[in-house]
């Protein structure tokens, strides 16, 4: 589980647990405390609601008091007249109601009545047409009766604290006789204002306010918390609150309690969480969440945490140990990825991206990629001639060159182009050029690194003759598969090397053509077809006598599979590097031998046929123990029969190739090296090979002729003649060929002037010797 | 009826004073209106007989009212009442009962008015109710109780009532066509209604003269209740002659004053040979000149100019007369109600 994850659970009951235990303990105490507030708050609110209402009966005492006193009086009681008696008294009564101070109320009364007549109202107020309240008339008039003089009432439908006094009108004191026209009943009443507003105030706030004109204590229901004051003479106060309010009161409390305790819970926990995320775990999570995304394949720095706590030296021993991690990674990787020589990527990685860049192109469509295969012509001399120190060297160099041009490139390149350069083998290297958009960077590219060894390769230990082929293969018009465009850049290459020093080729239709031939060339080599072999003649005639002394003997091969007519040179070595050599030339031995008979019958006894046989069979004792048999199957003499050595043989020729060579001259079979003057042939071969006929070359006849220089080739022949070697000179053409030739002193001419090589059938018919 | 014009020089008070101190040195006090006594009726009064008058003024019929009422009323000799008054106080032996017997000149008094004030005094003026204005300020001329009770915005706190239970209840009652001494109280409470409603547009209910006449007066009075004649004291105060006088079209009532001697006068003798001097026809004319208000007694124009003696508003028509409605005696009930009325529309108009 994440410590983010796991914090709640370490939280949530730790911070539950102990604000509930406080919730609870607030809710007794304030259980506790709610009940004795509110009993003190009733008892206080008795005494204020008392106190009220005892003051406006202290009011209307002394207003009943200042009354029976008053001058105003006792000239009421002297007047007749109703008017006067308002006029003395009103004035008196308003005065009164005017000064009373510190109590409010919305009603004063004070009524005069003899027996059941009113003899006097006055009512403060508003409301000139007020009358007197018929329950206090009907109160005084039984109190008359009732012979009470004095009497106290609040009457609580009304409003009004009343108080009657009952006086004799002629003396003003208590009346005792109660005669019924002595008797003046006074009765004075107020509407406790202030006493009404509190006691609604309190009823509101779910008071019940009580009063009793008896003295009566019966106990009140258990439910209900009271608080009771006597108002003397008038009753009893009561002052109740029900129990279930006051529950009501703690419900309410236990829910604040409760919604206090959830925030709380809550809002600690989110706090806490957040404190300890943004403190502990955070930076915990930040150096899980670098560590998690280390690329070590990309060079992002890892940001430290700062800090002085564990989690601050985590971060940076933890940073020490993944540099040191990814150094030795980078060495690693450097060993695994990169040639150790020049630094540059190995064939394996440059596998891996390639693979990386095709993938990447195929998915963005328009990116290209090209493969360009380098080699470095002629690096075998640099190391046979300077030594391998040097040629590392050179090769160092290079790499280093060739980062140059790649680093120097101003081709338009974004983000996602590059070119990445590999060594993929001794003095063959490789350059990736991915994600451009213009088909002619490839081109320029391989312009620059061209120009690297334009005037020879120069570094710091010297100037070497070295030159670059290079080839050139795209994704994906040339292939689709890392394979593929190997194949196709290497082809590239080695079209760029057969066709000249430092140059670049391209993959191309023509090259891929050109590939199939060799390949269906190869098949068909294998397949070794003898039928569609066929044996050219072409005469080779005496220069002095013109007659035609032999016929060297060609293999055409027309390839219904190809189509075409093959020449011997192309299929020629490749039968020769194929092994496959042997068949033909028995082939050709055979069939030539086959026809010496006929040839000796249409053109003369001594009638030579020339075969050229491959040099590798010279190397083959098994082919000449062939020879004799072959000799004896055609019954012809050995001495009419040349071997031709072909060019090949002079290339690496060895003391056994030679030991066979002498093998079949002693056979009796003549000897003759053929193109002179030409490719690997020398001066030397005619001391040491056992031949006995030397054909000169037609480029090196063409040369002299061209150059006048005619005494050379009369040198040569004087020369060969001095070995006891008979010449034959190659390719001619012309007349004029001929008799330089005879001038020379050439002892044999073959060439087109006398007659086309061609089959047998039709030379019978066209040369008549 | 209470007119400034006389103007006596100090010095000839203070020999009249002196001369009184010296004669006879009896005094009459008298309680009455400020003006409302020829001084020149006074000075003859004293000189033929030596006993001299003191006037303590009252400035609403309340006030004078609550002061008999109590003890020190009993200071006074004569006191001016309106009938009603007069005859109320009669009822509670405030007042001594004089007939023709004891004073002669009653004799004199127009049949009309005779049984006026009961036997509880003479009459003395009499005169209407009617709306007072200034006509630099109030454009178009009252015709109608209706724009004293409802008057104008313009004049909103411009309109003075007057302090007297009776006459203040008179606007409302003729315009509600109801009689002035009604006993119904529903009708009254109709009455009260609408001056309430015309509490907003009141300045006070003092006697409109004693307002004008306070000196740094606030109130600007447009108009006003009053009394016949009190247009000449207003144009004398003011110094202008913009106040004028009208009857509402409705009607009014016709008032009637009263000069009474207290029961309990020590010279009642004096106060009965002052009130029948009052009463003697060339007196009579005289006060009624100075103080230019209606008397009661008959032929007095001979002893009056032309001009004084053709004006109708001094000498109504009888037509006028016979057709306006009286001061009646009333309930005291009624009386108390109507003081009550009076009292409570005072606190709430002191209260807005």
């Amino acid at each position: 589980m994440k410590l983010n994850k796991r914090l709640p659970y370490v939280i949530i009951p730790v911070l539950f647990t102990s604000f509930l235990i406080t919730a609870i303990g607030l809710y007794v105490l304030e259980r506790r405390s709610v009940y004795a507030l509110t009993m003190s708050s009733l008892e206080k609110e008795a005494t204020e609601l008392s106190g009220s209402l005892i003051a406006y009966t202290r009011f209307i005492d002394g207003t009943l008091t200042l009354l029976l006193q008053s001058d105003a009086l006792r000239r009421y009681t002297d007047t007749a007249d109703e008017y006067l008696k308002s006029l003395a008294f009103d004035a008196a009564l308003d005065e009164l109601v005017g000064s009373i101070e510190g109590l409010t109320t919305t009603h004063f009364s004070v009524m005069f009545m003899q027996m059941d007549k009113v003899d006097y109202y006055y009512q403060s107020g508003l409301d000139p047409f007020a009358e007197p309240s018929h329950i206090i008339k009907q109160w005084s008039l039984e109190h008359c009766r009732n012979r009470q003089p004095d009497g106290r009432q609040f009457f609580t439908d009304l409003e009004r604290l009343t108080i009657l006094r009952i006086i004799d009108r002629r003396t003003l004191k208590p009346a005792n006789r109660f005669e019924a026209e002595n008797v003046l009943a006074i009765t004075v009443s107020v509407n406790p204002t202030d006493f009404i507003k509190r006691r609604d105030q309190l009823i509101e706030g779910e008071r019940k306010i009580s009063f009793s004109d008896k003295n009566n204590t019966s106990t009140l229901p258990q439910e209900t918390l009271h608080s009771r004051r006597a108002i003397p003479g008038f009753g009893v106060l009561t002052v109740e609150v029900p129990k279930k309010s006051v529950e009501r009161e703690l419900r309410s409390v236990l829910i604040k309690l409760v919604v206090a305790f959830l925030m709380l819970t809550g809002i600690s926990n989110v706090v806490l969480q957040l404190l300890l995320k943004r403190y502990v775990t955070g930076p915990i999570e930040h150096l899980e969440y670098q560590i998690r995304n280390i690329d070590i394949e990309k060079e992002n720095a890892l940001v430290l945490y700062e800090s002085d706590d564990e989690i601050g030296s985590l971060s940076s021993s933890f940073i020490k140990l993944y540099d040191q991690i990814n150094q030795s990674y980078q060495k690693t990787k450097d060993l695994a990825e990169k040639d150790t020589l020049t630094k540059l990527y190995n064939r394996r990685v440059f596998n891996l991206t390639l693979q990386g860049l095709i993938n990447r192109a195929g998915r963005a469509k328009d990116q290209m990629v090209a493969l360009l295969y380098i080699d470095i012509d002629n690096f075998k001399f640099v190391n046979d001639n300077y030594g391998h120190s040097i040629g590392d060297m050179v090769l160092q160099a290079f790499a280093l060159r060739l980062h140059e041009v790649i680093r120097s490139s101003d081709f338009v390149f974004n983000q996602h182009s590059g070119m990445t350069p590999a060594r993929l083998a001794g003095d063959e290297f490789s350059v990736i050029i991915y994600g451009y958009t213009k088909e002619s960077v490839p081109r320029m590219v391989a312009k620059r690194m061209l120009d690297i060894c334009k005037d020879g390769f120069v570094c710091d230990e010297g100037t070497f003759p070295i030159t670059l082929s290079i080839g050139v293969a795209a994704y994906p018009e040339d292939g689709k598969t890392v394979d593929e465009l190997v194949v196709k850049a290497d082809s590239a290459m080695y079209q760029a090397k057969k066709s000249g020093k430092n140059t670049v080729s391209y993959y191309s239709a023509e090259l891929l053509e050109q590939a199939r031939y060799q390949q269906q060339l190869e098949v068909e080599i294998k397949r070794g077809d003898t039928t569609e072999f066929e044996l050219y003649y072409m005469p080779i005639v005496d220069s002095s006598t013109q007659k035609v002394n032999g016929f060297e003997v060609l293999l055409r091969w027309f390839s219904k599979k190809l189509n075409c007519y093959v020449p011997p040179a192309e299929f020629v070595p490749m039968a020769e590097s194929l092994g496959c050599y042997r068949p033909i030339d028995m082939w050709v031995i055979n069939e030539a031998f086959s026809k010496v008979q006929e040839l000796s019958e249409r053109y003369g006894e001594n009638v030579h046929v020339s075969i050229n046989i491959s040099a590798a069979e010279m190397g083959d004792a098994g082919f000449v123990e062939e020879l004799p048999k072959l000799i004896d199957k055609h019954r012809i003499d050995p001495h009419r029969i040349t071997i031709e050595l072909t060019e090949t043989f002079y290339q690496d020729y060895t003391e056994k190739s030679l030991a066979q060579l002498e093998l079949i001259h002693q056979a009796g079979f003549r000897l003759a090296i053929d193109d002179f003057g030409s490719g690997f042939t020398s001066i030397i071969q005619l001391v040491d090979f056992p031949i006995d006929v030397v054909k000169i070359d037609r480029a090196f006849i063409v040369k002299s002729l061209a150059n006048n220089k005619l005494n050379v080739l009369r040198s040569l022949v004087s020369f060969c003649h001095e070995q006891s070697l008979q010449v034959v000179a190659e390719g001619i053409e012309t007349r004029e060929d001929f008799e330089k030739m005879q001038q020379a002193g050439c002892d044999f001419v073959q060439g087109y002037y006398f007659c086309k090589p061609m089959p047998l059938d039709r030379l019978y018919e066209e040369y008549k010797g | 009826m209470k007119n400034m014009i006389t103007r006596v020089s100090v010095p000839l008070i203070a020999f009249l004073f002196l001369l009184a101190g010296q004669s006879a040195a009896v005094e009459l006090r008298i309680y009455t209106w400020e003006g409302y006594l020829s001084q020149e009726v006074i000075d003859n009064f004293t000189q033929k007989t030596g006993i001299s008058i003191t006037q303590v003024y009252f400035d609403s019929d309340q006030t004078r009212d609550e002061v008999i009422a109590t003890t020190t009323g009993k200071s006074f000799d004569i006191i001016l009442f309106n009938s009603i008054s007069a005859q109320v106080f009669g009822k509670s032996n405030y007042l001594y009962a004089v007939n023709e017997s004891i004073i002669p000149n009653l004799k004199n008094v127009n049949k009309r008015w005779a049984e006026g004030c009961g036997n509880f005094g003479i009459p003395y003026f009499y005169g209407t109710v009617g709306i007072v204005y200034d006509a630099a300020k109030v454009q178009s001329p009252p015709d109608s109780w209706q724009d004293l009770l409802r008057p104008a915005p313009a004049h909103q706190g411009h309109v003075n009532m007057l302090g007297d239970m009776t006459d203040v209840l008179v606007p409302p009652l003729i315009y509600l066509g109801y009689n002035i001494n009604t006993e119904e109280e529903t009708q009254l409470k109709d009455a009260y209604n609408i001056l309430q409603r015309q509490l907003p547009y009141v300045a006070g209910y003092n006697y409109v003269l004693t307002d004008v006449d306070m000196p740094g007066k606030e109130h600007d009075i447009h108009m006003a209740l009053a009394y016949s004649g009190d247009q000449y004291v207003l144009n004398d105060l003011t110094g202008s002659e913009n106040w004028q006088y009208v009857i509402p079209k409705e009607g009014t009532v016709i008032w009637l004053d009263c000069m009474s001697i207290t029961a309990e006068s020590a010279k009642r003798d004096e106060a009965v040979l002052f009130l029948n001097y009052l009463l003697d026809q060339q007196v009579a004319a005289s006060n009624t000149e100075a103080i230019y208000a209606s008397s009661p007694v008959d032929g007095i124009e001979r002893y009056l100019p032309e001009d004084v003696t053709q004006d109708t508003e001094l000498f109504l028509p009888d037509s006028l007369l016979d057709s306006t409605q009286t001061y009646r005696i009333i309930s005291d009930d009624n009386l108390r109600l109507r003081k009550r009325m009076l009292d409570i529309l005072k606190k709430r108009h002191e209260a807005q």
